[in-house]
Formats: structure tokens, C-alpha cells, sequence
């Protein structure tokens, strides 16, 4: 029996047909009516069905669209309205929805605040809302309402990401149905049946063969067992996740950008986070990071490698933040940045005095490989905190 | 290089056929823990909820 509700993307039968539908459209859109309704309207079409159709609340996502669209057209462009207060604007509603997870009043079902304020794929419109007033909002060329909408609800990427940049994403819209080829259509479907193995069979065989049965009462060996085989399952999941968007943006004549490629065979937490969910790395680099460091240089107050390590510090903690305002979201982040600090250090000193002031003289074969094994681990132990396992 | 990703496509049809068969048409999962409820939902699925 079909159901036509709360349907997340990815998640159910239901969501594979209709996207396989979107894709059919598409391409009679190409080749029956030989381009006489614009692409971008096409995708439009599709984003508004999904949301009307299948989508847990979409009059709030649409709602909430609008309210984006709003700040950047109206509010955004005042001199006078300060940047901070801005972003605060568009952050409000996501502040407001993690809250629900741990006030016990906005907990309950039925609260206000849950029901206006909890939605699916809240997160990440808001970096994409975020993404577009700082880097379009001086740019001459006008955003339509349909080319605003179609980027922050695009199917494939709306729940999870990954996220893309406006402007490569208007590129292919530009493009319009000559992204609808074989190429694309071929990488995409490679794309998906990657995802596929990596979800559906890697991912779903390590939680049900496994992790499902792990035996709590062995205490310590337990807690060990677990923290690796969530971190690979977590791996399988979210990666075999970013595959099947990319491969049906592809599909659709989107090049959604990649966001894992080998992420263990990092040797320092500046790579791990170029390999494992990179779009949100480049994000929170670009979108805070930097206007972090840029604030904390004109202020003057700290040398260079103190602001770079303050910056870095901060940024992790609030990707902690971004996860949920439980403790063990909160405390990944953290440990992210003392990582991410540590290493910095680690390389200025390395600079500073001409040598490798840890690995001494030892050689680099012998180096790489230990430096994938602390990563490796040091990864494990935070995203099994992250896991919200032990407290 | 076409070879190397032909090779590479019919590994990942083989794997996604073969963990098919075992997983969902077999259900090793109770082949293996005969005596155990297996439990279906997916922690991460929930933290994605979250999102």
C-alpha cells in the first residue's frame, strides 16, 4: 500500500518512484515538448510536487523559503540592518527548532514552538539561505523567486545536503536541458548504484548484523565495538545518502558537488574534513571561519597563530551547536576544534623550527601511516561521542 | 581505463545483487541470531530527522 506523506527523501519506495517520475519528466520536457517549458520551471515543478505531495509540513518549508527570500530581498540589501542582525534572522527559526530537542516544554508534541518551528531539512535551507545574501546579495543580476526556491528545495539535496553554492547551481540551471546527456545520465546512474551498495547493503548489513547486536554487558570492549562500527555504518549511511543525491541531480542535470572520497586515509583533521562531508566543511570555512580570523586580525589582540586557532576552535564548537543543543553534539564539536588546534600548532612549530618536532627524523612512509592511524581513531572517539552513546 | 570502470561497475552490480539476496530475500540476519528480535530502525535515520 503506497503512502503519499511524511516521506523524507531517500527514505521509502515511494520516494524512489516519484523521483524516477521527475526524471522521466525531465526528459520528455527535453525530447516530446522539445524544450517549450523553460528547465528551470521544470524544476520548479518538481521541487513544488515533492514538497506538496510527499514532504512532512510543506506549507512551513515553503513558508520558511519565503521568509528567506524575504530577508534577502528586502532587508538584506539596508546598509543600515548590521550583518550580525541579519544572520540572526535567518538562524531564529533554526535556534527555535533546536531548542525543541531540549527544553522539555517546547519537547512536547503539541508545543508551539515544535509545531511551527520542527521541520525536516530546516539546517540545511538555512545554510543555503545563509550562502546566497552573503555571496549574491551586491551581485547585479537578480534572483527570481523560482531560481531561490529551486536551489534551497532542490529534491535530492534538500533533507541532507550536500550543500551547494548558488552560483554553481544557477550555472546548471542556465545550461538548462543540455546537462540532460548521456554522460551525465550514465555518471548519475553509477552515482546511485554506489549509493545503493553503500546504504542499502554496507551500511544496513554493519547496524543489523552488528552494532544490533552488540552485547552491552561487556562493558568496555562494548563501548570499543560500538565506537568503530557506528563510525563505519555512519560512513556507509551518509556517504551511500550523498551518492544518491548526486547521482539523481545528475540525472535531473544538476552536478551536485561530492561530499565523501576516502575520508580514513586522511592524515590530519585540514584533510579529514576536505574528504567527510565536505561541502560543510567548505562552508563553515568560508561562512565563518574566515569572517572569524578577519574580525580577530583587525582587533589585533592575539598573534597569528593564536587568532587561526581561535577561529578554528570556534568553528568546530558551533558545527557542535549546528548538530543539537545535547551535550554530546555540543562536546563532538568541541573535541573537532581541539583537534583541529592541536594539529595547527603542530604544523606552525613544525615551520617554526625547520623539523617535525614530534616524528623527528623518522621517514615519511612510516609517518603517513601513523598519522592515518591517530586520525583515524581520534575521528572514532569523537563521532562515537557524537553518537550520544555514553552520556 | 574503460575496462578499469567496466570492471569496477560489474563489482558493484555483483555486491548490490549478492547483499540483496542475503539480506532482504534470505534475512541473514536470522540465520545467524535465530533467537533475537532484530531491530529495524535506524539510529541514524533519526538523527537525519533532526536536520
Amino acid at each position: 500500500m503506497f503512502k503519499f506523506s511524511d516521506i523524507l527523501p531517500f527514505s521509502s519506495s515511494e520516494f524512489y518512484l516519484f523521483i524516477a517520475f521527475s526524471i522521466a519528466l525531465i526528459f520528455a520536457s527535453k525530447y516530446v515538448l522539445r524544450g517549450k517549458i523553460a528547465y528551470q520551471n521544470i524544476i520548479f515543478t518538481i521541487s513544488f510536487l515533492y514538497l506538496i505531495l510527499l514532504f512532512p509540513k510543506p506549507i512551513h518549508f515553503i513558508t520558511f523559503t519565503l521568509y528567506g527570500f524575504f530577508i534577502f530581498k528586502f532587508l538584506g540589501r539596508k546598509k543600515q540592518m548590521g550583518g550580525i542582525f541579519i544572520v540572526l534572522l535567518y538562524v531564529l527559526p533554526l535556534i527555535l527548532m533546536k531548542l525543541t530537542h531540549v527544553i522539555p516544554v517546547f519537547k512536547l508534541e503539541k508545543s508551539l514552538i515544535s509545531i511551527i518551528f520542527q521541520i525536516a531539512g530546516l539546517s540545511y535551507a538555512t545554510f543555503k539561505m545563509i550562502q546566497i545574501h552573503i555571496d549574491e546579495r551586491e551581485s547585479d543580476e537578480k534572483i527570481s523567486f523560482v531560481n531561490y526556491f529551486n536551489f534551497i528545495a532542490f529534491t535530492p539535496t534538500l533533507l541532507i545536503g550536500p550543500i551547494d553554492r548558488f552560483a554553481r547551481f544557477q550555472k546548471n540551471i542556465n545550461q538548462g536541458f543540455a546537462n540532460l546527456n548521456q554522460e551525465n545520465f550514465n555518471k548519475g546512474l553509477e552515482f546511485i548504484m554506489k549509493g545503493l551498495l553503500y546504504k542499502y547493503i554496507f551500511a544496513y548489513a554493519i547496524f543489523t548484523l552488528f552494532i544490533n547486536h552488540l552485547d552491552a554487558s561487556n562493558g568496555f570492549l562494548y563501548h570499543l565495538s560500538y565506537m568503530y562500527s557506528y563510525l563505519i555504518y555512519l560512513f556507509f549511511d551518509f556517504a551511500g545518502y550523498s551518492l544518491l543525491a548526486m547521482g539523481f541531480g545528475y540525472m535531473l542535470g544538476i552536478q551536485v558537488p561530492f561530499n565523501f572520497d576516502k575520508p580514513f586515509l586522511a592524515q590530519n583533521p585540514k584533510e579529514f574534513w576536505h574528504h567527510w562531508h565536505k561541502t560543510l566543511g567548505d562552508w563553515l570555512n568560508d561562512y565563518f571561519f574566515k569572517p572569524i580570523f578577519k574580525d580577530l586580525t583587525t582587533r589585533k589582540v592575539f598573534t597569528s597563530i593564536q587568532r587561526q586557532s581561535l577561529a578554528l576552535f570556534l568553528t568546530f564548537t558551533l558545527m557542535g551547536f549546528w548538530n543539537g543543543f545535547e551535550i554530546h553534539y555540543i562536546l563532538s564539536g568541541v573535541l573537532f576544534g581541539i583537534y583541529s588546534m592541536g594539529h595547527n600548532y603542530y604544523a606552525y612549530l613544525c615551520k617554526k623550527n625547520g623539523k617535525d618536532v614530534v616524528f623527528g627524523k623518522l621517514n615519511s612512509t612510516a609517518i603517513k601511516y601513523i598519522s592515518i592511524f591517530l586520525m583515524f581513531n581520534s575521528v572514532a572517539f569523537a563521532i562515537y561521542i557524537f553518537s550520544g552513546k555514553l552520556f | 581505463m574503460l575496462n578499469n570502470r567496466f570492471f569496477k561497475n560489474t563489482w558493484i552490480y555483483f555486491l548490490l545483487i549478492l547483499g540483496y539476496v542475503l539480506l532482504y530475500s534470505v534475512d541473514v540476519e536470522h540465520v545467524i541470531y535465530p533467537s533475537k528480535e532484530g531491530e529495524v530502525k535506524s539510529k541514524v535515520d533519526f538523527v537525519y530527522q533532526q536536520f
